[in-house]
C-alpha cells in the first residue's frame, strides 16, 4: 500500500478477504456470498477491520476493536453505511482507496457520498503481495492438495462403466469434508472427452472445449475422462487434474505415447524452474519440438499461480502474449500449477496438473498422485 | 401458479418434461427486456452469476464464493440479442446463436475489442450494470464513451423475485432434494459423530439426484448449552467437533436444481437411532414449542401486502430475540436478497412488500441455557396467504408432545 500510495483497501472478494484477515464463513454460491458478505477494510496501521455475519469465523487473535457486524454494500442502504464507516475510519479527506470489486450500488453512490475519495484498483496492491507465499501458506496449500488427492483415490476406484458424473461428485464431496476440507471450490469436473474436437460441442476458439460442467451423465466403457477439482483448506486452494479411462486397466500404446509426450513437456519445463527464470523461457521450453500446437489449452495457460484464489498470478502462456510472459520472473515462494495438454485430434490426448513451489535453488513438489492407467508400471517417478 | 400437487423428480418423462425449460427461459428473458424498456436501459452488462443465468439460461461451472465482475453477458434492447463471453456452446441454450459467443480472454484489450464488436453497444446512452471493478470502470468508458453506467441490480432483483409457474416447479424440486439430503444427515446422526461427517452425508445424498452443487455448504452444528440463565449461541460454520449424546444439533442445507435454491433447516437431538422418546429432554421440547410459537407468528404475516418489517415485528412480538442473521430472505436463483431482520435494519425491511409468487426462506432461532432450536422453512406467497413448500418433520422433539 505504501509503495502504491494507497491509503486503504476495501475488500469484498472472498479470496481477498481471507488473505487480509484469515476469517472463515459459510461457503456458498455467489448469490449468498454477496448478500451475506465478509468485508475487510485494511488501513496502514494495525490489524485489518473485519465486518462479518459469522462471529465464529473471526480469527482468535483479531482485536475486539477490529471486529464488526456485517456490511451489505449490495444495496444502496448498505453503501451509505459503508461510506459512514469509511469516513469514521479514514476521516473525510482526499484519499486513494483500493477496491477489489464494487457492487452496482457502490459504483453509483460511493463517488457521490465520498466526493474526496479516489477509487483505485486494489489488485495493484494484492497481486504483488499475494505472489510469493510464506512457509505457512505453502503448508495450507499442501494440506489442501493432500485432502483433494486422498479423496481422489476413492473416486478413481469407483470409476467404472455406468457410473454417473454426479456419483463421482458424491464420493468426492463426502470424502473431502471427512478429511478436513473447509470448503469445496469448484463443482468437480469429470469431462467425458470426445477423441476429436469436431465431435465435441462447438467452440469459438477451435481448441478442446474444457471445462464442461458435470451432470448425471453416464460414463461408458473406454471413455477418456478429464478430471479437474479444487477444494479449500483454511481459505487456501488445491488444484487436482488427471486424465482417466473408464473401465480400462491399461491405456493403449497411442494413449501411453500421449502421456509420455506430456511427461516430456513437464520435464523440459521443470528442468528450468528456479528463481530468475522468466515465463517466456518456460513457455518456450514447453513448446520446444511441439510443432503443431502449443502444448496447453489455447484459452487457458501453461502455468497459473494458486493461493486464496484457484487461479491467480503468475499466469504464463495466456493471450496476454510473450511480452507479458517475459515480465514474469520466478521467485522463491511462488506456487506454480503446470497444466500442459497433449492433443492428438481424432485420438484424444492427455492432461494432468501438478503443483510445485519455487525454492531458493529450484522447486519442490506440492502434489503427488499416480498416473494410472497411463504409466504402464504404475511407478512413474520424476 | 401450480395448483395440483406436482409430480416432483429429476428424470425427464416422455409425456411431461416436468419443467418447460424453453418457456422458462423465454419468460425470464422477456421480463428482462421489458424492464430494460421501462427503465430506459439500452444495454445491460451482467457479471453477477445469478443475473446472467436468469437472463440467458446459460449453465456455467459452479464455483464457491464471489466472482470478480467481468462483462460476461451483454443484452442489447434494440434487437433483444444476448451475447455471452463463453468458449463453447455446451450449456448454452440454442436460442443464443453461436456468433454471439465469445472466447475466454485474459487480455483486457481483447475483451474491449470484442465488446466493441457487439452491435448497439458502442452507441449506447444508458448501460445498466449489476456490479463493477475499478478496472472495468475505466475500460467500459473505452467501449461506450457516450454511455452512463447505472445500477441495474435493484431492477434485476425486483423482477427475479416474482416467480413463474416453471420457476416454482424448479424450487419445489430443489426443496424436495434438500429435504432428502437433510434426512440423510439426520440418519447419520449419532453420539460421537463429527459435525463434518453430517455435511458429507448431506452432499452424498444430494448427488444421488444428479445435483452436483449445493447452494451453501450448510450448517451441521451442535448447539452447546450454557450456564443457567444464559442463551445458547448457534454456530453456522460446520466444524471438526464430535457431537455428544443428548446435544441439540442445528441442521440446515440448500441445493440447486436448474440453478434454483431449495433449502430446509431443522434441529435434532443427538439420541442415536432406535433410542426411545424417553431420551428427549423436556427443556428441549420446550425450545421446540417456543420456536413453533415464533414461526406461527411470522408465518401468519407471510401474505401479500406485508412488508419485511411486518415479519420482523411479528418475530419480536413473540418475545424472542432476533437472531444474528436475516429471518427472511428471497429465494430464487440462489439467495436473492435479505427481506427481514438483516443488519440493515427496519427501514431497509420496509422497502420489501410481499407479493404472490415470491418465495422466502424463513428462519428462526430460540435459545435457553439447555440449548437452542433453529428451523428454516421455504415459503411461497400465494394470493391469499402462503404455502409452506418444505415438509420435513420436526422429528423427535415434535413427536414427543
Amino acid at each position: 500500500m505504501q509503495r502504491q500510495g494507497i491509503d486503504a483497501l476495501v475488500l469484498a472478494g472472498t479470496g481477498n478477504v481471507h488473505y487480509a484477515t484469515g476469517a472463515t464463513w459459510l461457503t456458498s454460491d455467489a448469490g449468498r456470498a454477496i448478500c451475506e458478505p465478509a468485508i475487510a477494510i485494511v488501513t496502514p496501521h494495525g490489524q485489518p477491520h473485519l465486518f462479518t455475519p459469522y462471529p465464529e469465523g473471526i480469527p482468535a487473535d483479531l482485536e475486539p476493536g477490529r471486529r464488526h457486524g456485517p456490511l451489505a454494500p449490495e444495496f444502496p442502504e448498505g453503501v451509505a453505511e459503508l461510506a459512514a464507516v469509511l469516513t469514521d475510519l479514514l476521516g473525510n479527506t482526499s484519499l486513494r482507496v483500493g477496491f477489489d470489486e464494487l457492487s452496482a450500488a457502490a459504483h453509483e453512490h460511493l463517488p457521490r457520498l465520498l466526493p474526496k475519495m479516489t477509487i483505485v484498483n486494489a489488485g495493484e496492491v494484492l497481486a504483488p503481495a499475494k505472489l510469493c507465499k510464506t512457509a505457512d501458506e505453502l503448508e495450507c496449500i499442501r494440506r489442501a492438495q493432500r485432502i483433494n488427492e486422498l479423496a481422489m483415490y476413492d473416486v478413481h476406484s469407483a470409476l467404472r462403466p455406468g457410473v454417473r458424473q454426479c456419483d463421482l461428485t458424491g464420493i468426492f464431496l463426502d470424502r473431502i469434508f471427512e478429511l478436513g476440507a473447509t470448503g469445496n471450490g469448484i463443482d468437480p469436473i469429470w469431462q467425458a472427452t470426445p477423441l476429436a474436437i469436431a465431435d465435441g460441442p462447438f467452440s469459438v476458439n477451435g481448441d478442446l472445449p474444457f471445462p464442461i460442467p458435470s451432470t448425471d451423465r453416464i460414463l461408458r466403457q473406454g471413455e477418456l475422462v478429464i478430471v479437474d477439482s479444487g477444494i479449500k483448506y483454511e481459505g487456501y486452494c488445491s488444484d487436482f487434474g488427471r486424465t482417466w479411462l473408464v473401465g480400462e486397466d491399461v491405456a493403449s500404446a497411442r494413449q501411453r505415447d500421449h502421456f509420455k509426450r506430456w511427461c516430456d513437456v513437464m520435464s523440459r519445463v521443470l528442468e528450468i524452474v528456479r528463481p530468475g527464470t522468466t515465463g517466456l523461457e518456460l513457455n518456450r521450453a514447453a513448446c520446444k519440438g511441439e510443432n503443431d500446437r502449443r502444448p496447453w489449452l489455447d484459452h487457458f495457460y501453461l502455468i497459473h499461480g494458486l493461493g486464496t484464489e484457484s487461479a491467480e498470478p503468475p499466469f504464463i502462456g495466456t493471450d496476454l502474449g510473450e511480452d507479458y510472459d517475459e515480465s514474469v520472473v520466478l521467485s522463491p515462494g511462488m506456487v506454480l500449477v503446470l497444466e500442459p495438454v497433449i492433443w492428438d485430434d481424432g485420438h484424444g490426448g492427455y492432461r494432468s496438473e501438478e503443483l510445485v513451489a519455487v525454492t531458493d535453488t529450484g522447486y519442490r513438489w506440492l502434489s503427488q498422485f499416480p498416473y494410472a492407467p497411463f504409466d504402464t508400471d504404475g511407478r512413474w517417478r520424476w | 401458479m401450480v395448483n395440483t400437487v406436482p409430480n416432483l423428480g429429476v428424470m425427464a418423462l416422455e409425456d411431461d418434461g416436468r419443467v418447460d425449460f424453453a418457456r422458462l427461459r423465454r419468460q425470464r428473458r422477456q421480463r428482462v427486456l421489458d424492464a430494460m424498456a421501462e427503465r430506459d436501459f439500452d444495454v445491460l452488462i451482467l457479471g453477477r452469476e445469478a443475473n446472467a443465468r436468469y437472463a440467458t439460461g446459460a449453465r456455467r461451472l459452479w464455483m464457491s464464493g464471489t466472482r470478480p465482475f467481468a462483462p460476461g453477458c451483454v443484452l442489447v434492447h434494440a434487437n433483444g440479442s444476448v451475447h455471452l463471453l463463453n468458449n463453447w456452446d455446451e450449456g448454452i441454450p440454442t436460442e443464443i446463436p453461436r456468433d454471439h459467443l465469445f472466447g475466454l480472454s485474459w487480455n483486457p484489450v481483447t475483451y474491449v475489442e470484442r465488446l466493441k464488436g457487439i452491435p448497439g453497444l458502442t452507441s449506447a446512452r444508458r448501460i445498466g450494470v449489476d456490479a463493477m471493478t475499478p478496472l472495468w470502470r475505466q475500460l467500459l468508458g473505452l467501449v461506450a464513451p457516450a454511455a452512463e453506467l447505472r445500477d441495474a441490480q435493484a431492477m434485476l432483483l425486483e423482477l427475479r423475485m416474482r416467480k413463474s409457474a416453471e420457476e416454482l416447479r424448479c424450487i419445489r424440486t430443489a426443496v424436495a432434494i434438500a429435504e432428502a439430503s437433510l434426512a440423510a444427515a439426520i440418519d447419520a446422526l449419532r453420539p460421537g459423530i463429527r459435525e463434518r461427517t453430517l455435511l458429507g452425508a448431506f452432499n452424498r445424498r444430494m448427488t444421488a439426484y444428479g445435483i452436483t452443487a449445493p447452494s451453501m455448504e450448510g450448517t451441521f452444528c451442535a448447539i452447546e448449552p450454557g450456564p443457567v440463565g444464559s442463551r445458547a449461541r448457534v454456530r453456522r460454520l460446520t466444524s471438526d467437533r464430535h457431537i455428544d449424546a443428548g446435544a441439540l444439533v442445528a441442521l440446515s442445507g440448500g441445493v440447486l436444481y436448474a440453478g434454483y435454491e431449495g433449502a430446509v433447516g431443522r434441529t435434532w437431538p443427538c439420541i442415536g437411532p432406535g433410542t426411545g422418546m424417553a431420551a428427549v429432554r423436556a427443556e428441549h421440547r420446550d425450545l421446540r414449542r417456543r420456536w413453533t410459537a415464533v414461526w406461527n407468528r411470522v408465518a401468519d404475516r407471510c401474505r401479500p401486502g406485508a412488508t419485511g418489517d411486518d415479519l420482523r415485528a411479528a418475530y419480536e412480538a413473540s418475545g424472542e430475540t432476533l437472531p444474528p442473521f436475516p429471518i427472511a430472505y428471497s429465494v430464487g436463483i440462489g439467495y436473492e436478497a435479505p427481506i427481514a431482520g438483516s443488519s440493515l435494519g427496519p427501514i431497509f425491511d420496509r422497502r420489501w412488500r410481499l407479493e404472490p409468487g415470491m418465495v422466502l426462506g424463513v428462519q428462526a432461532y430460540v435459545a435457553g441455557s439447555a440449548g437452542g432450536y433453529f428451523g428454516l422453512e421455504t415459503v411461497l406467497i400465494t394470493p391469499d396467504g402462503h404455502e409452506v413448500l418444505s415438509s420435513l418433520s420436526h422429528g423427535p422433539l415434535l413427536e414427543a408432545d
